[in-house]
């Protein structure tokens, strides 16, 4: 399934919060949880570190991998749960939105 | 926002650190990305493939991050200017023609503007000039431009209603200084309120008061007072020895005074000493007063035309004198009516330099056009590498841009030079220039119009059709324009686009310069749907020795039949230009 346009942020942000992780463990995170419906490709995943970093809702640091390798690992930051909590909210709410014109009846 | 600075600033000082850091991640999530399809039970060489494939390439991902980064925009820009400046140089013939032809049309734009601002458009120097006006006098035996008599200046002091003070100006016999080194200057006399009409303070002592009329006191300019005093204040309000009395200098006027009168108001601008009328000119016949008065606030001309037929009516009420002379009062802005009689010349001027930038625009931009279809393989080149459609045209715009800049900075040359000649050569009336200089918001908008017409032009749909093509081209065997397969969508487009192409850019230049001539323009292409087909010569067998009939006529005339697929026109020519061969046009 495509991602929506605009949600990669907050699939990354969502993967941030319970633990520190690398690229390529929030790539698997993602689609580890969403039972393989959406798949991260790297073509997507690095830029939107680098933004979601420039922004300043998550930061990047170097430390060894499982496997002994040198692996950037990034943390939500404070604004990065603020970040998150917003988004929640409006994704949430056009949810529901959504919901209630699809289900309308007549 | 501090934010974003921050990260700017880090994209452009730490580039390095930036992409060290970003190689490694890639390349450590690539390992990664291995290790797990090995732990999966693939072998090494097989993890690597499938990862390889995962990942779109290594190169690509690291080009998107880049590209998604604050900065890299202003990045890519910088690139595009440097790659345009050696595309430059890599065509120095293209990029001298270009550069000359801007830097004539910005520069002789910005020389004639600086004349045309200067002599027009500049204020004059002198206190809210707009609310100064010339009152001239209407006789029936002496034309509407005759100056008024001492009595007339009474009358319009005392009647009228809508001028907050008038003034008058003679010119009298030149005065001479005399002393070691005696010497005559020009002289003009004034009414004692004169400088306070016009807004003029004086640089040094005072201007005119009531109780200087009639007494020897003088004003001097500040270039003779310079010259001829030192510039000494110690003499102001001291007396200069003089031929006919000594004259007390009550003050100087500063600088960038200047009197600014009509030719026929026979007041020249050199005057250097000025003394005061005396109380009696009132009372002064003979008509040599030239006038100006400064309106009421918030008095338009008009209404103060108004209110002077008011008072020439009750004038010539009184005077069955001047009612038979007919005698009217007219006014005019003081300096509509001093640059009145050049005023068409120059706008003129101005006008044939607005259109040598007009049409130097559109040359800058036809050379531009073929430059980028003579670039095809090298557009082509950079679409397959995977520059982006918005990419190659910020780089021609960024080549526009290096060539405004460029060719601004050589107008800035020719308008220099070119103001200085006109500097040179200029006659008494447009002594002003002088003081305005050059005019640089004229400059900037040269250039800027040169560089508009360049985005402009980036923004057609001509030429952003080419890069599609050149796209195609990327695509096409040896990359030729005519080595399409026969018949495909690509050689038809192709054709389309060169139609399409030539036929624009030439009409917008033809247009710009019948425009310009005032002429109606002979357009050669109407838009008008134009079918080619190619004629073989071994089709148009001629009938025999001594009766050649040409191998055009025949097929001609089997389109121009009437019943030939709805075709107005026809043509045969062998212009390889445009229609490639020997083709046969027709419109349906």
């Amino acid at each position: 399934m495509d991602i929506l346009q605009g949600t990669l942020d907050l699939l990354i942000l969502r993967a941030l919060e319970l633990a520190p992780m690398h690229g390529v463990g929030v790539a698997a995170r993602i689609e580890q949880v969403t039972r393989g419906a959406f798949v991260v490709k790297p073509g997507s995943l690095f830029p939107a570190l680098r933004r979601l970093e420039q922004r300043g809702w998550i930061e990047g640091e170097w430390g060894p991998s499982e496997n002994n390798r040198r692996a950037r690992y990034y943390t939500l930051t404070r604004a990065g749960r603020a970040q998150l909590a917003e988004e929640k909210r409006n994704w949430y709410r056009m949810t529901s939105a959504m919901n209630w014109m699809l289900e309308s009846e007549g | 926002m501090i934010r974003r600075l921050a990260c700017l600033f880090e994209y452009l000082f730490r580039r390095r650190r930036l992409e060290n850091d970003l190689d490694e991640e890639v390349r450590s999530s690539f390992e990664m990305m291995v290790d797990q399809f090995v732990a999966r039970g693939m072998s090494l060489a097989e993890a690597r493939r499938v990862a390889r494939i995962e990942f779109e390439g290594l190169e690509q991902v690291k080009e998107r991050v880049r590209d998604g980064l604050v900065g890299s925009v202003l990045q890519a820009f910088l690139q595009d200017v440097v790659y345009a400046w050696r595309g430059l140089r890599r065509s120095p013939s293209f990029a001298i023609i270009a550069l000359v032809t801007l830097a004539l049309g910005i520069g002789v734009n910005t020389a004639i503007f600086s004349v045309f601002y200067g002599v027009l458009l500049h204020p004059l120097p002198y206190d809210q000039p707009g609310r100064l006006v010339r009152i001239w006098a209407s006789y029936r035996d002496a034309g509407a431009r005759a100056p008024l008599s001492g009595p007339m200046l009474g009358e319009i002091e005392r009647r009228n209603r809508s001028l907050a003070a008038v003034g008058a100006i003679w010119v009298v016999a030149p005065r001479t200084f005399t002393g070691d080194d005696p010497e005559q200057v020009k002289s003009a006399r004034v009414t004692v309120n004169f400088f306070d009409v016009l807004g003029v303070h004086a640089a040094h002592g005072r201007t005119f008061t009531k109780e200087d009329a009639g007494a020897p006191a003088v004003m001097l300019i500040d270039s003779t007072f310079r010259r001829r005093f030192g510039a000494n204040p110690g003499l102001v309000g001291k007396g200069l020895p003089m031929q006919d009395a000594a004259a007390t200098l009550v003050g100087v006027l500063p600088a960038e005074f200047q009197l600014q009168f009509a030719p026929d108001a026979n007041v020249p601008a050199d005057k250097q000493v000025f003394d005061p009328f005396g109380p009696n000119v009132r009372s002064m016949s003979g008509r040599f007063l030239r006038l100006v008065a400064r309106l009421k606030p918030g008095v338009t001309l008009a209404d103060a035309q108004r209110d002077l037929d008011r008072v020439s009516a009750e004038v010539r009420a009184a005077s069955t004198a001047l009612a038979d002379n007919q005698l009217q009062f007219r006014l005019a802005g003081l300096q509509a009516d001093a640059f009145g009689d050049i005023q068409p010349a120059l706008t003129a001027l101005f006008a044939g330099a607005a259109f040598v930038l007009l049409i130097c625009c559109v040359n800058v931009t036809s050379l531009l056009l073929a430059r980028a279809s003579d670039r095809r393989k090298e557009i082509a080149l950079r679409l397959t590498l995977g520059a982006s459609r918005g990419r190659i045209l910020r780089q021609l715009l960024a080549e526009g841009i290096v060539l405004c800049i460029l060719g601004g900075a050589a107008g800035i040359a020719v308008a220099w030079a070119g103001f200085r000649g006109l500097l040179a050569i200029r006659p008494e009336r447009l002594a002003r220039i002088a003081g305005a200089g050059l005019s640089w918001p004229v400059l900037a908008f040269a250039g800027a119009t040169s560089l508009a017409d360049r985005g402009a032009s980036v923004g057609t749909r001509h030429e952003s059709e080419s890069y599609e093509l050149a796209s195609l081209h990327a695509a096409a065997p040896h990359g030729g324009g005519g080595r399409y397969p026969k018949g495909s969508p690509a050689a038809r487009s192709w054709r389309r686009y060169r139609r399409h192409r030539r036929g624009v850019s030439l009409d917008a230049a033809r247009l710009c310069r019948a425009g310009g001539s005032g002429r109606r323009s002979p357009f050669c292409w109407s838009g008008a749907p134009i079918r080619t087909r190619r004629v073989h010569r071994g089709r148009c067998r001629s009938p025999g020795r001594g009766r050649r009939v040409t191998p055009k006529s025949k097929p001609i005339s089997g389109v121009r039949a009437p019943d030939s697929r709805g075709v107005q026109q026809a043509a045969i020519g062998e212009s390889r230009q445009r229609f490639g061969r020997r083709d046969l046009k027709h419109r349906p």
